[in-house]
């Protein structure tokens, strides 16, 4: 048994392989096309303002680009398992952040770990809100559920400003610094505290594939991420899975809050500039794709850390527009982003 | 039971022009009713809003595009207005038509990309565009004034002829009011025919089933852009029409939470129909203004908080509509109406014609057209059976 | 003990409201292939959607004794109810490994592994396209690979829906031989629903046929190839 199968190689056979290849030349092709632009603009910027300015900008793109990464992500593991995209993810984190801010405040401890039990209760509360006010909804009423989490947007923003006012207040960072924790790279400065926090970054990554990957839920949540349908019939419990999707979010963009936020300030509508940016990374890379998405966001932070920083009129209050140019130029030309797989509907 | 009424009958006709004619006694009359210059005011403001609402429910409600980009239009329309009598000396209404033409090309712009994406990835977009409008303020400061606002020095005038004596204290305000309220009118006649002719029935086709609508010859790509286009346009007027109310402009006052709320209107009272706008518009108004002063004066909070117990009602409004009423106030008010009045499509002359055998059709008997009116009103069963 | 694995009585199953089977009752025993005919549209997934609660239904399923109308899916699988839906039942984007790890992943005993190591051997090009996604496999691989997924879950009851569906004939006929040695090696029931009649009854002890919702016929296979109804509109001949 399964001899005649094992020799009858079908011509579907072929034909699926000839597509995966011509996919991974199209992907190939589109990353290769934004780092020759990428590289041509930095060509341009190092004759003209000099490798050292080129560098800082480099390495301050490269720190806020994963940190946008950060964000994406928590947009993309929420897209994943239900094709939604969560409105309300910036004010979440923001209240993830307020959160830690308050910890810190009551009881003195080492910073990583208030960002740690902030992240503890965001995802608590990312399941909660999952149970209360998603689950009772058909999962394919996108309208009524993008409503939620827009409701949940205005909700968090005033909670936030109602509780801790708008005076902005500032985040202690977790790693030194001051002006001399740092090293210098042919001039440029790269502090500790950017070195720290792209560490903390990619392990947080790598911990998530980890999760994804290796345990049980992870199994269950790329179950649902590609197949509801399937996943039902494989005895799955969709809801769970998708509860666990919006905790596992909660916990990630708290993370990403706390990390941004020493490098500006906490006010209720600090993460929601991020989130355009953050938008941007997961558009570019893909939305259902981790990876992708914090390639995204370290294509985004150099672009707009290096067009901000290089081209004359466009002040830094126009990171933004760098960034919604992003969105439309990847929507424009490659609407499943750069390492996306989901095919997009165009009618 | 209900009262039936045919559709096009003389009680129909005349249930119309009754309603109609309530209406615009409504409108005449409320201004005088009410004794304040604020209160006056407040029914301005509703008069503008409804109209960006009206905007919302072309494109959400009929078309089924998401936009976050109202507060944008909102804003260009009210920049032009102010920054065109402030600088330039027009006089307010002759503002209005450059507002349409600008916010009708940034409207079909935005609606570009609509072409190849979908529902979330256009939130996604056009919550950018609600997020930089204001850095677009800030960043062009001397065409608008930046973060200090922009102002015009005059307020609307009535000219001499006009039946409101402009020298009392409640005056000015009214003959704003008659104006906006005009102009509001002739937008929902606008929205109405626009929504009855051809395009429109192409972007309910559009929002029921996309691929039948593409495969039935609907040219989709027209149709979005044309949506985003009016959708725009009808935010701009509406921020002509809230200058001239206030006329000052300033970057806070155009921002994401402007969208949100306006969201939150068009939800509360029903995207279904072109009605659900007003009380969309009462919704809103009386949030931001009526709640939030009650909020605080509430004890143990400060005059600044009242707007953040707004945005905290405004969240739990929002979730209890989404939860318990979907179709919103208007589309709760249509359900009541029907319990009260049904209308019902008449019998087309001469369709014993079209039967095909006796007794196996369904016949398009008075008791099938008043079911189908109770679920939603259908035009094409009277037109159908005709045209062949 | 007269109690079958599984008894539909005066089960109705519903669409939006839309009534698509009339009450039909069904039977399957331990270790019994059941094959469920009908023309397109007479119910048959219905039916299968119906014992796995992904439509509304009315009426009676009992699994083993307990009652399971009205039960969650994802318990119904949980006791020992695998369904194989009609194309695709695989997972595309997760390789083959991770498949059929997923169809394990409401167990909790030790035997994943060694379950595992013995669908690559009974399907050798499971084992070498292991790390390949489940997408990039051919037809015949991918109905391979959802069946092993299905009985992952070490099912008492499989439910199949048109498994020869857009497979070549050679591999159709494989496909029908492991389905026999899955029930007779591990005494799985099957409940087959299938275009393919003559296979079908080759392997089934007893079958229903099915007509616009409603059971008109319920007989032994040998009685079904016997019957001149069915072989006008099902076997041909």
């Amino acid at each position: 048994m399964g001899t005649v199968l094992s020799q009858a190689v079908s011509g579907g056979q072929a034909d699926l392989d000839v597509v995966a290849a011509r996919r991974r030349r199209a992907r190939l092709r589109a990353v290769l096309v934004v780092i020759v632009l990428l590289a041509a603009f930095s060509v341009w910027a190092v004759i003209d303002g000099g490798a050292q300015l080129y560098l800082q900008r480099f390495f301050d793109g490269i720190t806020n680009g994963l940190l946008y990464g950060l964000a994406a992500l928590s947009l993309v593991i929420v897209f994943k398992a239900t094709g939604i995209i969560n409105f309300a993810q910036g004010p979440m984190a923001m209240l993830g952040c307020y959160l830690a801010l308050t910890v810190l405040e009551m009881w003195p401890m080492p910073v990583l770990l208030a960002i740690v039990i902030a992240m503890v209760v965001s995802g608590l509360g990312g399941a909660v809100l999952e149970r209360v006010l998603i689950r009772p909804f058909d999962p394919d009423n996108h309208m009524a559920i993008i409503i939620v989490t827009l409701a949940l947007f205005l909700g968090f923003n005033a909670l936030a400003a109602l509780v801790w006012g708008f005076r902005p207040l500032s985040f202690p960072s977790p790693f030194p610094q001051g002006t001399a924790d740092a090293i210098e790279i042919a001039g440029a400065r790269l502090s500790y505290q950017a070195i720290g926090t792209a560490l903390l970054v990619v392990g947080a990554v790598v911990v998530l594939e980890l999760v994804l990957n290796r345990t049980r839920l992870g199994l269950s949540f790329r179950c649902v991420a590609n197949d509801v349908a399937n996943s039902r019939l494989l005895g799955i419990d969709i809801g769970r899975t998708v509860q666990f999707s919006w905790a596992l979010a909660a916990a990630v963009g708290t993370l990403g809050a706390c990390l941004i936020a020493p490098s500006t300030y906490v006010d209720p509508g600090f993460m929601n500039k991020i989130l355009v940016y953050a938008f941007a990374a997961a558009t570019l890379g893909g939305l259902d794709s981790i990876r992708g998405a914090l390639a995204g966001g370290l294509l985004t932070g150099l672009s707009v850390s290096l067009v901000t920083g290089y081209l004359p009129g466009v002040g830094s209050e126009l990171g933004l527009v760098v960034g919604f140019a992003m969105i439309i130029a990847v929507l424009q030309f490659k609407p499943a982003g750069l390492f996306g797989n989901r095919a997009m509907e165009r009618v | 039971m209900p009262l039936r009424i045919e559709r096009g009958s003389r009680r129909h006709r005349l249930l119309r022009l009754a309603l109609a004619g309530g209406a615009a006694v409504l409108l005449l009359g409320l201004p005088h009713l009410l004794g304040t210059v604020s209160q006056v005011d407040t029914l301005s403001q509703i008069a503008a809003y409804s109209v960006a609402i009206l905007g919302l429910i072309i494109l959400m409600g009929y078309c089924g595009q998401i936009s976050l980009a109202h507060s944008a239009f909102i804003g260009l329309g009210g920049y032009t207005t102010v920054i065109l009598v402030a600088d330039h000396d027009w006089p307010y209404l002759a503002t209005i038509p450059v507002s349409i033409v600008i916010c009708l090309a940034v409207g079909a712009l935005i609606g570009i990309p609509a072409l190849r994406i979908r529902g979330l990835y256009l939130a996604a977009v056009t919550l950018a565009v609600a997020a930089l409008f204001p850095a677009l303020v800030i960043r062009f400061e001397e065409l608008t004034g930046g973060t200090s606002g922009k102002f015009a020095r005059e307020a609307m005038q009535a000219p001499e002829w006009f039946f409101v004596n402009p020298y009392t204290r409640v005056g000015p305000s009214i003959v704003r009011f008659y104006v906006i309220a005009a102009v509001a009118v002739l937008v929902f006649l606008v929205a109405r025919s626009i929504l009855r002719s051809r395009i429109g029935r192409s972007m309910v086709a559009l929002r029921e089933a996309p691929l039948s609508a593409a495969a039935s010859g609907v040219q989709v790509a027209r149709v979005k852009i044309f949506a985003f286009a009016i959708s725009g346009a009808f935010g701009g007027v509406a921020g002509s029409l809230l200058a001239i109310q206030l006329p000052q402009a300033s970057d806070t006052r155009y921002t994401l939470d402007l969208s949100i709320f306006l969201l939150v209107a068009l939800v509360a009272g029903g995207s279904g129909t072109m009605l659900g706008a007003i009380p969309g518009a009462i919704i809103f108004v009386t949030l931001r203004t009526f709640v939030s002063d009650w909020a605080a004066a509430l004890p143990g909070f400060q005059g600044s908080d009242g707007g953040q117990i707004v945005g905290i009602i405004s969240c739990l409004l929002l979730l209890a509509i989404v939860f318990l009423m979907p179709t919103g106030v208007a589309g709760g008010l249509q359900k009541a109406g029907r319990r009260l009045v049904q209308f019902t499509d008449p019998v087309p002359a001469g369709w014993r014609r079209f039967q095909l055998s006796a007794s196996s059709q369904p016949t398009p008997s008075a008791d099938a057209g008043g079911s189908q009116t109770a679920s939603s009103p259908q035009p094409e069963n009277s037109g159908a059976p005709t045209k062949g | 003990m007269t109690e079958p694995l599984l008894r539909m009585s005066g089960v109705r199953a519903y669409y939006d409201g839309v009534e698509a089977l009339h009450g039909i009752d069904i039977t399957v025993d331990t270790g019994e292939v059941v094959v469920v005919l009908g023309a397109n549209g007479a119910g048959k997934t219905t039916t299968l959607r119906s014992i796995c609660q992904l439509t509304t239904t009315t009426g009676e399923i009992r699994f083993d004794g307990d009652l399971i109308s009205g039960a969650s899916t994802s318990s119904i699988v949980r006791r020992g109810i695998a369904m194989v839906p009609q194309g695709r039942g695989t997972l595309g984007d997760l390789s083959v490994e991770d498949n059929l790890l997923a169809g394990a992943v409401t167990r909790r005993d030790k035997g994943v592994a060694g379950d595992i190591a013995s669908w690559y051997e009974t399907f050798p090009r499971l084992a070498q396209r292991r790390h390949q996604t489940a997408g990039s496999l051919s037809g015949g691989e991918q109905q391979m690979l959802a069946i092993a997924r299905a009985l992952m879950l070490r099912p008492r009851l499989l439910l199949m829906d048109e498994p020869s569906l857009g497979l070549a004939p050679v591999i159709v006929r494989d496909l029908f031989d492991v389905l026999a040695r899955i029930n007779r090696e591990r005494g799985v029931a099957i409940v087959l629903v299938e275009q393919n009649a003559v296979l079908a009854l080759d392997i089934a002890q007893r079958g229903y046929v099915l007509e616009a919702g409603n059971l008109v016929l319920s007989a032994s296979a040998d009685q079904l190839r016997q019957d001149d109804a069915v072989r006008l509109a099902y076997l041909g001949n």
